[in-house]
Protein backbone atom coordinates (compact mmCIF):
# COMPACT_ATOMS: atom_id res chain seq x y z
CA UNK A 1 0.00 0.00 0.00
CA UNK A 2 3.11 2.16 -0.44
CA UNK A 3 3.23 2.89 3.25
CA UNK A 4 6.60 3.59 4.78
CA UNK A 5 6.99 4.03 8.49
CA UNK A 6 10.08 5.82 9.82
CA UNK A 7 12.55 3.36 11.29
CA UNK A 8 15.35 4.01 13.77
CA UNK A 9 18.91 3.33 12.70
CA UNK A 10 20.46 1.00 15.28
CA UNK A 11 23.76 0.27 13.55
CA UNK A 12 25.75 1.12 10.44
CA UNK A 13 28.32 -1.06 8.77
CA UNK A 14 29.85 -1.04 5.28
CA UNK A 15 27.27 1.36 3.83
CA UNK A 16 24.36 -0.62 5.21
CA UNK A 17 22.11 0.48 8.03
CA UNK A 18 20.27 -1.88 10.33
CA UNK A 19 16.99 -0.21 11.19
CA UNK A 20 14.24 -1.07 13.64
CA UNK A 21 10.55 -0.34 13.72
CA UNK A 22 7.99 -1.96 16.05
CA UNK A 23 10.57 -4.55 17.05
CA UNK A 24 11.25 -5.64 13.48
CA UNK A 25 14.79 -5.10 12.19
CA UNK A 26 15.90 -5.00 8.60
CA UNK A 27 18.79 -3.80 6.50
CA UNK A 28 18.84 -0.91 4.07
CA UNK A 29 21.49 0.58 1.82
CA UNK A 30 22.86 4.06 2.55
CA UNK A 31 23.97 4.52 -1.06
CA UNK A 32 21.66 7.51 -1.55
CA UNK A 33 22.48 9.34 1.67
CA UNK A 34 26.01 10.82 1.37
CA UNK A 35 27.01 9.88 4.90
CA UNK A 36 24.25 12.00 6.46
CA UNK A 37 22.84 9.16 8.53
CA UNK A 38 23.95 8.29 12.07
CA UNK A 39 22.88 5.73 14.64
CA UNK A 40 19.75 7.00 16.39
CA UNK A 41 18.41 8.80 13.33
CA UNK A 42 15.00 7.99 11.89
CA UNK A 43 14.82 7.20 8.18
CA UNK A 44 12.40 6.22 5.46
CA UNK A 45 13.26 3.21 3.33
CA UNK A 46 12.38 3.28 -0.32
CA UNK A 47 11.48 0.52 -2.70
CA UNK A 48 14.55 -1.56 -3.40
CA UNK A 49 15.78 -1.27 0.19
CA UNK A 50 17.44 2.15 0.02
CA UNK A 51 17.34 4.72 2.78
CA UNK A 52 15.75 7.62 0.98
CA UNK A 53 15.11 10.27 3.59
CA UNK A 54 15.90 11.41 7.11
CA UNK A 55 12.88 12.12 9.30
CA UNK A 56 13.02 14.24 12.44
CA UNK A 57 12.46 12.27 15.62
CA UNK A 58 9.17 13.93 16.60
CA UNK A 59 7.61 13.35 13.19
CA UNK A 60 8.89 9.77 13.18
CA UNK A 61 7.40 8.97 16.59
CA UNK A 62 4.08 10.60 15.68
CA UNK A 63 3.91 8.57 12.49
CA UNK A 64 4.75 5.38 14.33
CA UNK A 65 1.98 6.17 16.82
CA UNK A 66 -0.50 6.58 13.95
CA UNK A 67 0.53 3.25 12.51
CA UNK A 68 0.36 1.57 15.91
CA UNK A 69 -3.20 2.86 16.33
CA UNK A 70 -4.22 1.33 13.01
CA UNK A 71 -2.50 -1.96 13.70
CA UNK A 72 -4.03 -2.22 17.17
CA UNK A 73 -7.43 -1.84 15.54
CA UNK A 74 -6.56 -4.42 12.92
CA UNK A 75 -5.52 -6.90 15.61
CA UNK A 76 -8.64 -6.37 17.74
CA UNK B 1 5.95 -6.44 19.59
CA UNK B 2 3.84 -5.73 16.54
CA UNK B 3 4.58 -7.76 13.48
CA UNK B 4 3.80 -6.03 10.24
CA UNK B 5 4.98 -5.12 6.78
CA UNK B 6 4.11 -1.48 6.19
CA UNK B 7 4.83 -1.63 2.45
CA UNK B 8 2.25 -4.38 2.12
CA UNK B 9 3.71 -7.72 1.19
CA UNK B 10 1.98 -9.77 -1.48
CA UNK B 11 2.23 -13.52 -1.09
CA UNK B 12 2.95 -15.30 -4.34
CA UNK B 13 2.79 -19.04 -4.94
CA UNK B 14 4.46 -20.34 -8.09
CA UNK B 15 3.88 -23.87 -9.33
CA UNK B 16 6.59 -25.36 -11.55
CA UNK B 17 5.82 -28.08 -14.06
CA UNK B 18 8.09 -29.40 -16.82
CA UNK B 19 10.44 -26.44 -16.66
CA UNK B 20 7.74 -23.80 -16.76
CA UNK B 21 5.72 -21.72 -14.32
CA UNK B 22 2.42 -23.54 -14.69
CA UNK B 23 0.42 -21.59 -12.12
CA UNK B 24 0.70 -18.32 -10.21
CA UNK B 25 -1.45 -17.73 -7.16
CA UNK B 26 -1.60 -14.45 -5.27
CA UNK B 27 -2.96 -13.66 -1.88
CA UNK B 28 -4.14 -10.02 -1.81
CA UNK B 29 -2.66 -7.69 0.77
CA UNK B 30 -4.66 -6.73 3.84
CA UNK B 31 -6.07 -3.23 3.49
CA UNK B 32 -4.91 -0.61 5.99
CA UNK B 33 -7.73 0.18 8.44
CA UNK B 34 -7.71 3.89 7.68
CA UNK B 35 -11.15 4.41 9.17
CA UNK B 36 -9.82 3.40 12.58
CA UNK B 37 -7.26 6.17 12.44
CA UNK B 38 -9.28 8.89 10.72
CA UNK B 39 -12.87 8.52 11.95
CA UNK B 40 -14.04 11.65 13.75
CA UNK B 41 -11.12 13.77 12.62
CA UNK B 42 -11.58 17.06 10.78
CA UNK B 43 -11.16 16.61 7.04
CA UNK B 44 -8.17 18.97 6.82
CA UNK B 45 -6.43 17.15 9.67
CA UNK B 46 -6.94 13.83 7.88
CA UNK B 47 -5.49 15.31 4.69
CA UNK B 48 -2.31 16.18 6.59
CA UNK B 49 -2.04 12.79 8.27
CA UNK B 50 -2.31 10.60 5.18
CA UNK B 51 0.92 11.68 3.47
CA UNK B 52 2.80 10.80 6.65
CA UNK B 53 1.61 7.21 6.33
CA UNK B 54 1.87 6.93 2.56
CA UNK B 55 5.25 8.54 2.35
CA UNK B 56 6.51 6.68 -0.73
CA UNK B 57 4.18 8.56 -3.08
CA UNK B 58 2.96 11.15 -0.65
CA UNK B 59 2.13 13.84 -3.19
CA UNK B 60 -0.21 11.66 -5.23
CA UNK B 61 -1.79 10.29 -2.06
CA UNK B 62 -2.31 13.82 -0.77
CA UNK B 63 -3.89 14.97 -4.03
CA UNK B 64 -6.27 12.01 -4.11
CA UNK B 65 -7.26 12.75 -0.51
CA UNK B 66 -7.81 16.47 -1.18
CA UNK B 67 -9.87 15.70 -4.29
CA UNK B 68 -12.05 13.22 -2.42
CA UNK B 69 -12.69 15.58 0.48
CA UNK B 70 -13.47 18.49 -1.84
CA UNK B 71 -15.93 16.41 -3.81
CA UNK B 72 -17.61 15.30 -0.60
CA UNK B 73 -17.93 18.91 0.52
CA UNK B 74 -19.04 20.12 -2.91
CA UNK B 75 -16.20 22.65 -3.27
CA UNK B 76 -13.84 23.22 -6.19
CA UNK B 77 -10.34 24.54 -5.55
CA UNK B 78 -9.17 27.58 -7.60
CA UNK B 79 -7.34 26.65 -10.83
CA UNK B 80 -3.98 27.72 -9.39
CA UNK B 81 -4.37 25.14 -6.60
CA UNK B 82 -5.11 22.40 -9.12
CA UNK B 83 -2.09 23.49 -11.14
CA UNK B 84 0.13 23.35 -8.05
CA UNK B 85 -1.07 19.83 -7.26
CA UNK B 86 -0.45 18.74 -10.83
CA UNK B 87 3.09 20.15 -10.90
CA UNK B 88 3.93 18.48 -7.59
CA UNK B 89 2.46 15.13 -8.68
CA UNK B 90 4.33 15.18 -11.97
CA UNK B 91 7.57 16.05 -10.20
CA UNK B 92 7.07 13.12 -7.85
CA UNK B 93 6.58 10.87 -10.88
CA UNK B 94 9.89 12.07 -12.33
CA UNK B 95 11.65 11.36 -9.05
CA UNK B 96 10.24 7.85 -8.85
CA UNK B 97 10.94 7.00 -12.50
CA UNK B 98 14.47 8.40 -12.26
CA UNK B 99 15.16 6.21 -9.25
CA UNK B 100 13.84 3.12 -11.03
CA UNK B 101 15.85 3.85 -14.17
CA UNK B 102 19.15 4.67 -12.49
CA UNK B 103 19.14 2.61 -9.32
CA UNK B 104 16.95 -0.44 -8.78
CA UNK B 105 16.40 -1.18 -12.47
CA UNK B 106 20.12 -1.51 -13.27
CA UNK B 107 20.81 -3.38 -10.02
CA UNK B 108 18.08 -5.91 -10.84
CA UNK B 109 19.89 -6.74 -14.08
CA UNK B 110 23.39 -6.85 -12.65
CA UNK B 111 24.37 -3.45 -13.98
CA UNK B 112 26.06 -0.55 -12.21
CA UNK B 113 23.60 1.99 -10.79
CA UNK B 114 24.01 5.71 -11.45
CA UNK B 115 23.70 6.84 -7.86
CA UNK B 116 24.81 10.41 -8.56
CA UNK B 117 22.01 11.04 -11.06
CA UNK B 118 19.45 9.43 -8.74
CA UNK B 119 20.59 11.68 -5.91
CA UNK B 120 20.74 14.80 -8.08
CA UNK B 121 17.17 14.31 -9.31
CA UNK B 122 15.90 13.63 -5.80
CA UNK B 123 17.63 16.73 -4.39
CA UNK B 124 16.24 18.84 -7.21
CA UNK B 125 12.67 17.59 -6.79
CA UNK B 126 12.90 18.22 -3.04
CA UNK B 127 13.60 21.90 -3.80
CA UNK B 128 10.26 22.38 -5.59
CA UNK B 129 7.71 22.86 -2.79
CA UNK B 130 9.44 25.95 -1.30
CA UNK B 131 9.23 27.59 -4.74
CA UNK B 132 5.43 27.20 -4.68
CA UNK B 133 4.44 27.76 -1.07
CA UNK B 134 5.74 27.96 2.48
CA UNK B 135 5.98 24.76 4.47
CA UNK B 136 3.30 22.42 3.14
CA UNK B 137 0.61 25.08 2.88
CA UNK B 138 -0.77 23.53 -0.33
CA UNK B 139 -1.99 20.53 1.71
CA UNK B 140 -5.45 21.84 2.56
CA UNK B 141 -8.86 20.87 1.16
CA UNK B 142 -10.10 23.79 -0.90
CA UNK B 143 -6.51 24.89 -1.44
CA UNK B 144 -3.90 26.61 0.72
CA UNK B 145 -1.83 29.76 0.53
CA UNK B 146 0.34 29.72 -2.60
CA UNK B 147 3.26 32.08 -3.07
CA UNK B 148 4.92 30.88 -6.29
CA UNK B 149 8.25 32.34 -7.43
CA UNK B 150 7.93 32.35 -11.24
CA UNK B 151 11.55 33.10 -12.12
CA UNK B 152 12.90 30.52 -9.71
CA UNK B 153 10.37 27.99 -10.99
CA UNK B 154 11.47 28.60 -14.58
CA UNK B 155 15.11 28.07 -13.56
CA UNK B 156 14.12 24.98 -11.61
CA UNK B 157 12.38 23.52 -14.65
CA UNK B 158 15.35 24.21 -16.91
CA UNK B 159 17.69 22.50 -14.48
CA UNK B 160 15.32 19.52 -14.27
CA UNK B 161 15.25 19.34 -18.06
CA UNK B 162 19.05 19.39 -18.11
CA UNK B 163 19.30 16.65 -15.48
CA UNK B 164 16.95 14.40 -17.42
CA UNK B 165 18.46 15.10 -20.80
CA UNK B 166 22.06 14.63 -19.70
CA UNK B 167 21.76 12.22 -16.77
CA UNK B 168 19.06 9.88 -18.06
CA UNK B 169 18.73 10.38 -21.80
CA UNK B 170 22.41 10.76 -22.67
CA UNK B 171 21.85 14.02 -24.54
CA UNK B 172 19.00 12.84 -26.78
CA UNK B 173 15.27 13.29 -26.19
CA UNK B 174 14.29 9.63 -26.43
CA UNK B 175 10.60 10.52 -26.71
CA UNK B 176 11.35 12.17 -30.08
CA UNK B 177 12.69 8.94 -31.59
CA UNK B 178 10.32 7.39 -34.09
CA UNK B 179 11.69 3.93 -34.76
CA UNK B 180 12.77 1.10 -32.49
CA UNK B 181 15.93 0.89 -34.59
CA UNK B 182 16.78 4.45 -33.46
CA UNK B 183 16.05 3.44 -29.88
CA UNK B 184 18.42 0.47 -30.21
CA UNK B 185 21.13 2.75 -31.63
CA UNK B 186 20.62 5.15 -28.73
CA UNK B 187 20.76 2.29 -26.20
CA UNK B 188 23.91 0.85 -27.78
CA UNK B 189 25.66 4.15 -27.17
CA UNK B 190 25.41 3.23 -23.45
CA UNK B 191 25.50 6.89 -22.53
CA UNK B 192 23.38 6.58 -19.39
CA UNK B 193 22.12 3.98 -16.93
CA UNK B 194 18.70 3.81 -18.67
CA UNK B 195 20.44 3.36 -22.03
CA UNK B 196 22.49 0.45 -20.69
CA UNK B 197 19.38 -1.02 -19.09
CA UNK B 198 17.38 -0.81 -22.30
CA UNK B 199 20.25 -2.22 -24.33
CA UNK B 200 20.00 -5.33 -22.16
CA UNK B 201 16.22 -5.45 -22.20
CA UNK B 202 15.79 -4.98 -25.95
CA UNK B 203 17.34 -8.37 -26.62
CA UNK B 204 15.05 -11.14 -27.85
CA UNK B 205 13.65 -13.14 -24.96
CA UNK B 206 13.99 -10.39 -22.39
CA UNK B 207 12.11 -7.69 -24.28
CA UNK B 208 8.84 -9.57 -24.20
CA UNK B 209 9.26 -11.15 -20.79
CA UNK B 210 6.16 -10.65 -18.65
CA UNK B 211 3.90 -9.64 -21.53
CA UNK B 212 0.25 -10.52 -21.34
CA UNK B 213 -3.02 -9.72 -23.00
CA UNK B 214 -4.23 -7.78 -19.97
CA UNK B 215 -5.86 -4.55 -21.09
CA UNK B 216 -4.26 -1.20 -20.28
CA UNK B 217 -6.15 1.27 -18.15
CA UNK B 218 -7.35 4.26 -20.08
CA UNK B 219 -10.69 5.82 -19.35
CA UNK B 220 -12.17 4.21 -16.27
CA UNK B 221 -15.79 4.64 -15.26
CA UNK B 222 -15.38 6.63 -12.02
CA UNK B 223 -19.08 6.10 -11.28
CA UNK B 224 -18.44 2.39 -11.10
CA UNK B 225 -15.35 2.88 -8.91
CA UNK B 226 -17.36 5.15 -6.61
CA UNK B 227 -20.24 2.69 -6.38
CA UNK B 228 -17.95 -0.26 -5.67
CA UNK B 229 -15.97 1.61 -3.01
CA UNK B 230 -19.22 2.76 -1.39
CA UNK B 231 -20.66 -0.76 -1.25
CA UNK B 232 -20.66 -2.90 1.88
CA UNK B 233 -18.38 -5.46 0.19
CA UNK B 234 -15.91 -2.75 -0.88
CA UNK B 235 -12.93 -4.59 0.61
CA UNK B 236 -13.20 -7.46 -1.86
CA UNK B 237 -13.23 -4.88 -4.68
CA UNK B 238 -10.30 -2.86 -3.28
CA UNK B 239 -8.26 -6.05 -2.92
CA UNK B 240 -9.01 -7.37 -6.42
CA UNK B 241 -10.53 -4.68 -8.63
CA UNK B 242 -11.99 -5.30 -12.06
CA UNK B 243 -14.07 -3.26 -14.45
CA UNK B 244 -17.85 -3.52 -14.53
CA UNK B 245 -17.39 -6.01 -17.38
CA UNK B 246 -15.18 -8.18 -15.17
CA UNK B 247 -11.90 -7.26 -16.86
CA UNK B 248 -8.51 -6.90 -15.25
CA UNK B 249 -6.48 -3.85 -16.26
CA UNK B 250 -2.85 -2.79 -16.01
CA UNK B 251 -2.29 0.71 -14.70
CA UNK B 252 0.93 2.73 -14.63
CA UNK B 253 3.47 4.18 -17.06
CA UNK B 254 2.86 1.63 -19.80
CA UNK B 255 -0.89 2.31 -19.79
CA UNK B 256 -0.26 6.07 -19.89
CA UNK B 257 2.36 5.92 -22.66
CA UNK B 258 0.68 3.28 -24.77
CA UNK B 259 -0.04 5.73 -27.60
CA UNK B 260 3.64 6.51 -28.16
CA UNK B 261 4.88 5.13 -31.45
CA UNK B 262 7.86 3.36 -29.88
CA UNK B 263 5.61 1.53 -27.43
CA UNK B 264 3.24 0.55 -30.24
CA UNK B 265 6.10 -0.81 -32.31
CA UNK B 266 7.62 -2.67 -29.37
CA UNK B 267 4.22 -4.16 -28.63
CA UNK B 268 4.02 -5.45 -32.19
CA UNK B 269 7.53 -6.94 -31.88
CA UNK B 270 7.48 -8.43 -28.42
CA UNK B 271 4.28 -7.46 -26.59
CA UNK B 272 3.89 -5.39 -23.47
CA UNK B 273 6.89 -6.91 -21.77
CA UNK B 274 9.90 -5.72 -19.80
CA UNK B 275 11.30 -3.48 -22.52
CA UNK B 276 7.98 -1.69 -23.09
CA UNK B 277 7.38 -1.20 -19.35
CA UNK B 278 10.85 0.25 -18.73
CA UNK B 279 10.78 2.36 -21.90
CA UNK B 280 7.41 3.79 -20.85
CA UNK B 281 9.04 5.25 -17.74
CA UNK B 282 11.74 6.88 -19.83
CA UNK B 283 9.23 8.32 -22.29
CA UNK B 284 7.09 9.58 -19.46
CA UNK B 285 9.97 11.70 -18.17
CA UNK B 286 9.75 13.84 -21.31
CA UNK B 287 5.98 14.01 -21.30
CA UNK B 288 5.98 14.93 -17.63
CA UNK B 289 8.43 17.76 -18.22
CA UNK B 290 6.02 19.15 -20.81
CA UNK B 291 3.13 18.82 -18.37
CA UNK B 292 5.03 20.77 -15.73
CA UNK B 293 5.96 23.46 -18.26
CA UNK B 294 2.31 23.88 -19.25
CA UNK B 295 1.06 24.02 -15.66
CA UNK B 296 3.65 26.39 -14.20
CA UNK B 297 2.17 29.58 -15.77
CA UNK B 298 -1.15 28.74 -14.06
CA UNK B 299 0.39 29.07 -10.61
CA UNK B 300 -0.79 32.29 -8.98
CA UNK B 301 -0.39 33.82 -5.59
CA UNK B 302 -3.52 33.32 -3.55
CA UNK B 303 -5.57 31.34 -1.08
CA UNK B 304 -7.95 28.44 -1.37
CA UNK B 305 -11.69 28.54 -0.81
CA UNK B 306 -13.51 28.32 2.52
CA UNK B 307 -14.87 24.92 3.43
CA UNK B 308 -18.45 24.37 4.52
CA UNK B 309 -19.07 22.25 7.61
CA UNK B 310 -21.01 19.69 5.66
CA UNK B 311 -21.41 16.03 4.93
CA UNK B 312 -21.22 14.05 1.74
CA UNK B 313 -19.41 11.38 -0.20
CA UNK B 314 -16.46 11.98 -2.49
CA UNK B 315 -14.06 10.12 -4.77
CA UNK B 316 -10.62 11.53 -5.50
CA UNK B 317 -8.22 10.24 -8.12
CA UNK B 318 -4.55 10.88 -8.83
CA UNK B 319 -2.04 9.45 -11.28
CA UNK B 320 0.78 8.26 -9.06
CA UNK B 321 4.05 7.14 -10.65
CA UNK B 322 2.88 3.54 -10.24
CA UNK B 323 -0.61 4.05 -11.59
CA UNK B 324 -4.06 5.36 -10.84
CA UNK B 325 -4.98 5.85 -7.24
CA UNK B 326 -8.42 6.44 -5.71
CA UNK B 327 -9.48 7.69 -2.30
CA UNK B 328 -13.11 7.52 -1.19
CA UNK B 329 -14.46 9.39 1.81
CA UNK B 330 -17.73 9.93 3.61
CA UNK B 331 -17.91 13.06 5.75
CA UNK B 332 -20.39 14.00 8.43
CA UNK B 333 -20.41 17.64 9.58
CA UNK B 334 -16.89 18.13 8.18
CA UNK B 335 -15.47 15.10 9.97
CA UNK B 336 -14.37 11.74 8.58
CA UNK B 337 -17.02 9.08 8.92
CA UNK B 338 -15.49 6.50 6.56
CA UNK B 339 -12.28 6.36 4.50
CA UNK B 340 -11.39 3.85 1.78
CA UNK B 341 -8.58 3.52 -0.70
CA UNK B 342 -7.98 1.72 -4.00
CA UNK B 343 -4.27 1.54 -4.87
CA UNK B 344 -2.81 0.89 -8.33
CA UNK B 345 -1.05 -2.18 -6.97
CA UNK B 346 -4.31 -4.09 -6.64
CA UNK B 347 -5.05 -3.72 -10.35
CA UNK B 348 -1.63 -4.90 -11.42
CA UNK B 349 -1.44 -7.69 -8.84
CA UNK B 350 -5.01 -8.91 -9.29
CA UNK B 351 -5.10 -12.75 -9.02
CA UNK B 352 -5.86 -12.80 -12.76
CA UNK B 353 -4.10 -9.58 -13.70
CA UNK B 354 -0.93 -8.47 -15.48
CA UNK B 355 1.57 -9.84 -12.95
CA UNK B 356 0.02 -13.30 -12.97
CA UNK B 357 -0.72 -13.53 -16.69
CA UNK B 358 2.76 -12.34 -17.61
CA UNK B 359 4.46 -15.00 -15.48
CA UNK B 360 2.33 -17.98 -16.47
CA UNK B 361 4.12 -20.22 -18.91
CA UNK B 362 7.55 -18.60 -18.38
CA UNK B 363 10.47 -21.01 -18.62
CA UNK B 364 12.01 -21.69 -15.22
CA UNK B 365 14.20 -24.70 -14.65
CA UNK B 366 14.19 -24.43 -10.87
CA UNK B 367 12.71 -22.60 -7.90
CA UNK B 368 15.49 -20.03 -7.78
CA UNK B 369 14.95 -19.05 -11.41
CA UNK B 370 11.19 -18.89 -10.94
CA UNK B 371 11.57 -16.60 -7.91
CA UNK B 372 13.94 -14.33 -9.79
CA UNK B 373 11.50 -14.06 -12.68
CA UNK B 374 8.66 -13.18 -10.33
CA UNK B 375 10.76 -10.46 -8.69
CA UNK B 376 11.65 -9.09 -12.13
CA UNK B 377 8.00 -8.99 -13.09
CA UNK B 378 7.14 -7.31 -9.81
CA UNK B 379 9.81 -4.65 -10.30
CA UNK B 380 8.55 -3.88 -13.79
CA UNK B 381 4.98 -3.44 -12.58
CA UNK B 382 5.30 -1.94 -9.13
CA UNK B 383 8.67 -1.52 -7.47
CA UNK B 384 7.14 -0.46 -4.15
CA UNK B 385 5.60 -3.83 -3.42
CA UNK B 386 7.34 -6.55 -1.47
CA UNK B 387 6.80 -10.09 -2.66
CA UNK B 388 6.93 -13.21 -0.51
CA UNK B 389 7.47 -15.98 -3.00
CA UNK B 390 6.92 -19.69 -2.46
CA UNK B 391 7.68 -22.21 -5.20
CA UNK B 392 6.26 -25.73 -5.40
CA UNK B 393 6.38 -28.47 -8.01
CA UNK B 394 3.26 -29.89 -9.63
Amino acid sequence: MCMAIPSEVISIENGMATVECFGVTRQASLLMMDGQVAVGDYVLIQAGGFVAELVDKQTALETQAMMAEMLAHQAS
Amino acid sequence: MISFAPEGVIQVQLVLERGRIAAVRLRPRPLPPLKALLKGRQADQAARMLPRLFSLCRIAQTCAALNAIEQALGVAPPPAQSAARLVLTLAETIQEHATRLTLDGPLAFGQAPDVETAKAVRRHIAALVPLICKNDDWVRPGGGRLSPRPNDLADWLEELRRLILSGLMAGRDVSALLEVKDLRDWAQGQGSAPARLLQALLKPGLAGFGASATGLMGHLDSGQVMARLAASDWESYAQAPQTAAGLCLETGPLARQNDHRLIRTLEAESGHGLAARILARLLELAQTLTGIALALPLLMEGEGVDLPVAGGVGLGAAEAARGRLFHWVRLDAGRIEEYRLLAPTEWNFHPEGAFVQGLKGAEAADAETASALARRQGLALDPCVGLEIEVSHA
